[in-house]
């Protein structure tokens, strides 16, 4: 009896394969795509954590130990740069995300007018931060910046701010970082505000709700689900969000506006064509996995505290 | 249903296929052309001299007689980076710039072609000036031929200059620092500063200008004294306390800590700005065609020293040499199409009277007719307090030094923006830079660099 029921199994296991091979050959280009842009580069930063090594053409990478991750907790500028990495991360959360929400309620309605101003909001996405950075230097920068002589012209100011010195130039940054990617979550909430069951719009309507009570306690309640997605995917991307910080600062004045992946970052690559780096792969491994904990643990944190935002709806 | 369930299996293999090819296709890798010629390809990071040297190569393509076909690529910002790559798939070109940071990378890897093999008696007497033991020449193997160099200058507005009385450049920090202050104090109502520098990258800046008055001041280059055999960076303090109060209000042009090289040299280019570091081989092909400026309003002095004296000479880059691959089967080709495009005392007159480089080579220093815009400018040329240095030990092998922590430039940056206190910050970076060096040594991955009786005026 026995023995006829393992060779049934085999047999189904058999059959089952056959039937599923063919979804398992679909699966297979993107498996590999997965293992080797994935799981390859994570692996291969986990092993040199452990080494000190330069990159091509600098010999054999030199076993370490923990080294590397001790080097990170005495590292004062790196510690900064998590600081600096929470100011910045935060300072764009907590104003694009209301930012983005009210131009979505805005600018929901399908109307002709609604869709160009739709485009004009998203249009920053689709710029290069590169050009982006670019472009905000010259409305920022202290001496002929277009900024300055608005704000001058309207008496606001006396003498020019430095906008990109030690004391602004994190604000700077906010405001660049919330100006490119304000339109991006308007699209989500707009796609959101889309998903909000129309009869229960209406019933509040029919109960006497007025517009403010109506967003209140029904349309945001209702978007708790993609609420805490866009809050999840505005935290990881301004805990990873480093082109804009490289074009406009470079991380500085002096390490003013640093944050801890440019800070990785710069021990495998120069941040500038300009700038003499000497290549530390090992010990930017490790400040690249402590970054990666840091921004784990972040998500995790953000994922238990928000788990009310499902339970609503 | 089977058929369609085949054809599935099979897109999805070649699909398959085709990622785990990656971009295995491509060109023929042959060396040569489809009319047999033989290709020779040469890269390049600078684009300042591209179309110069296109048309010479695109003259070479159409005139020479050994079936030679050149060509010529760009890698402007990745250069080091496509280099490691080529040169770990053997796919390495056959000609290449030179470019400190690859050339000492491989040049112990016998990456690059002894040039001696192939040069004939002529060209040894012709180049015997360009030869510098230790850098280009290393075990009685030469490298490279450098024709031409960089230093640093002050770049300074002689219109500035005279319109608040300053009848000739400074040549101490104290009176950069006097002189920067008066422009300042008497005409930043019309936004016009007394001195700037591109300080949002430091290095940038600083090695072009702060690395090269130390040179001068004690003979010490990048924080190595050759004489000690040790990193010593205790000298430093006056220097980095003359460039804390240039930087300051009172004389630094609004936003320098956030400033680029170009943005800077167009506000010199609008007469904003009164004087500022910079290379020479770069600035009069700036204000000639990037942002023409009258040659009149600009002239060209030695960087200020904190004495005014000098104890050592300031060092030359080499910026036009070009490596031979080694490895290239064409090796001895590469080396002829080398000298007869880049060696010519045509080509090499036509790079210095275009402006693209500045000869280190006298004789075409001598034969070049500068244009009048830059003829009269003579501290653009080389003189006697430049020379060629010896390489510290982190240039000759950037993997002898890791430094843990911020490097000198960075460190520097936190006394004169930061406000570190200079001796706890110039002892600190004595300390981790000889303990760097010292772990290389022992690591075996460098040696010990030690010039008994050296004389940093003959270096």
């Amino acid at each position: 009896m026995k023995k006829k029921r393992t060779k049934m199994t085999a047999g189904h296991r058999k059959k089952l394969f056959k039937r599923n091979m063919e979804a398992y050959s679909f699966l297979l280009p993107n498996l590999i795509l997965f293992i080797l842009c994935s799981i390859y580069p994570v692996i291969w930063t986990l092993k040199y954590v452990f080494y000190q090594y330069g990159g091509i053409g600098t010999g054999d990478p030199k076993w370490v130990g923990l080294h590397n991750l001790i080097r990170v907790f005495q590292d004062e500028v790196y510690w900064q740069s998590v600081i600096n990495t929470f100011v910045y991360g935060f300072g764009k959360v907590l104003i694009i995300i209301p930012l983005a929400f009210f131009l979505a309620l805005l600018l929901n309605r399908q109307t002709r007018f609604n869709g160009i101003a739709q485009s004009m909001v998203f249009l920053p996405t689709i710029m290069s931060s590169a050009v982006m950075g670019l472009v905000f230097y010259l409305l920022f920068n202290a001496y002929n910046g277009q900024v300055n002589q608005y704000l001058m012209s309207l008496n606001i100011i006396d003498s020019p701010i430095n906008w990109l010195g030690k004391e602004h130039a994190m604000t700077t940054l906010i405001i660049t970082a919330i100006w490119g990617g304000v339109g991006n979550y308007m699209v989500y909430f707009i796609a959101g505000l889309q998903q909000v069951a129309k009869d229960a719009l209406e019933s509040a309507k029919i109960d006497g709700a007025g517009p403010v009570q109506t967003l209140w306690y029904v349309t945001i309640p209702m978007m708790g689900p993609i609420l805490k997605i866009i809050l999840m995917l505005s935290i990881t991307s301004a805990f990873n969000d480093i082109t804009n910080v490289m074009v406009l600062t470079e991380g500085g004045p002096n390490n003013a506006t640093m944050v801890m992946s440019l800070y990785g970052y710069r021990y495998f690559f120069p941040i500038s064509a300009s700038e003499a780096v000497v290549p530390q792969y090992g010990y930017g491994a490790a400040v690249s996995v402590v970054s990666a904990v840091i921004a784990g643990a972040v998500t995790v944190l953000y994922l238990r505290a928000s788990r009310k935002l499902d339970d609503i709806y | 249903m089977k058929c369609k369930r085949i054809l599935a299996l099979m897109t999805a293999g070649a699909m398959t296929a085709a990622l785990v090819t990656g971009c295995g296709g491509g060109k023929d890798e042959s060396g040569s052309t489809e009319d047999g010629k033989t290709v020779i390809t040469i890269w390049s990071k600078d684009r300042h001299d591209a179309n110069f040297i296109q048309e010479r190569i695109d003259e070479y393509n159409e005139t020479n007689t050994d079936n030679v076909q050149v060509e010529y690529e760009l890698y402007t910002d990745n250069f080091e980076q496509a280099v490691d790559l080529a040169a770990q798939s053997g796919e390495l070109p056959d000609i290449l710039k030179l470019q400190d940071q690859v050339y000492n990378k491989y040049v112990n890897q016998g990456q690059w072609a002894d040039l001696y093999q192939y040069m004939d008696d002529d060209m040894k007497e012709y180049f015997k000036d360009e030869v510098y033991e230790g850098i280009n020449e290393i075990d009685g193997k030469l490298y490279y031929i450098p024709t031409c160099g960089t230093t640093g200058r002050l770049i300074y507005n002689t219109e500035i200059f005279d319109r608040v009385g300053i009848e000739a450049p400074p040549t101490t920090m104290e009176e950069m620092v006097e002189d920067a202050k008066l422009i300042t104090s008497e005409l930043s109502g019309e936004g016009i500063y007394g001195f700037a520098q591109h300080m949002k990258s430091a290095s940038s800046a600083l090695e072009r200008s702060l690395d090269l008055q130390m040179e001068r001041e004690t003979g010490i280059k990048k924080g190595f004294d050759f004489a000690k055999g040790e990193y010593d960076f205790s000298g430093y303090k006056e220097l980095l306390g003359y460039w804390t109060e240039l930087l300051s209000d009172e004389c630094a042009f609004p936003g320098c800590e956030a400033l680029d090289i170009d943005p800077l040299r167009t506000q010199f280019a609008n007469g904003k700005i009164g004087m500022y570091i910079s290379w020479t081989h770069s600035e009069p092909g700036v204000y000639m065609d990037q942002f023409p400026m009258d040659s009149d309003k600009w002239d060209v002095a030695p960087i200020p020293t904190v004495s005014g004296e000098d104890v050592g000479k300031q060092n030359i880059t080499f910026t036009s040499a070009y490596l031979i691959n080694a490895e290239s089967k064409n090796a001895e080709l590469a080396f002829k199409v080398y000298k007869d495009i880049f060696t010519t005392e045509d080509f090499l007159i036509g790079y210095q009277e275009g402006g693209y480089g500045v000869s280190i080579i006298p004789d075409i220093v001598e034969k070049a007719a500068l244009s009048d815009e830059i003829a009269d400018k003579e501290w653009l040329q080389m003189q006697d307090i430049d020379g060629v240095l010896p390489l510290t030990p982190q240039e000759k092998n950037a993997q002898a030094v890791v430094v843990e922590g911020e490097d000198y430039y960075k460190t520097f940056e936190s006394v004169y923006y930061g406000g570190e206190d200079v001796d706890a910050a110039l002892a600190d970076l004595t300390d981790r830079y000889n303990k760097a060096y010292q772990q290389g040594i022992e690591d075996g991955t460098g040696t010990e660099v030690k010039i008994e009786n050296y004389d940093p005026m003959n270096p």
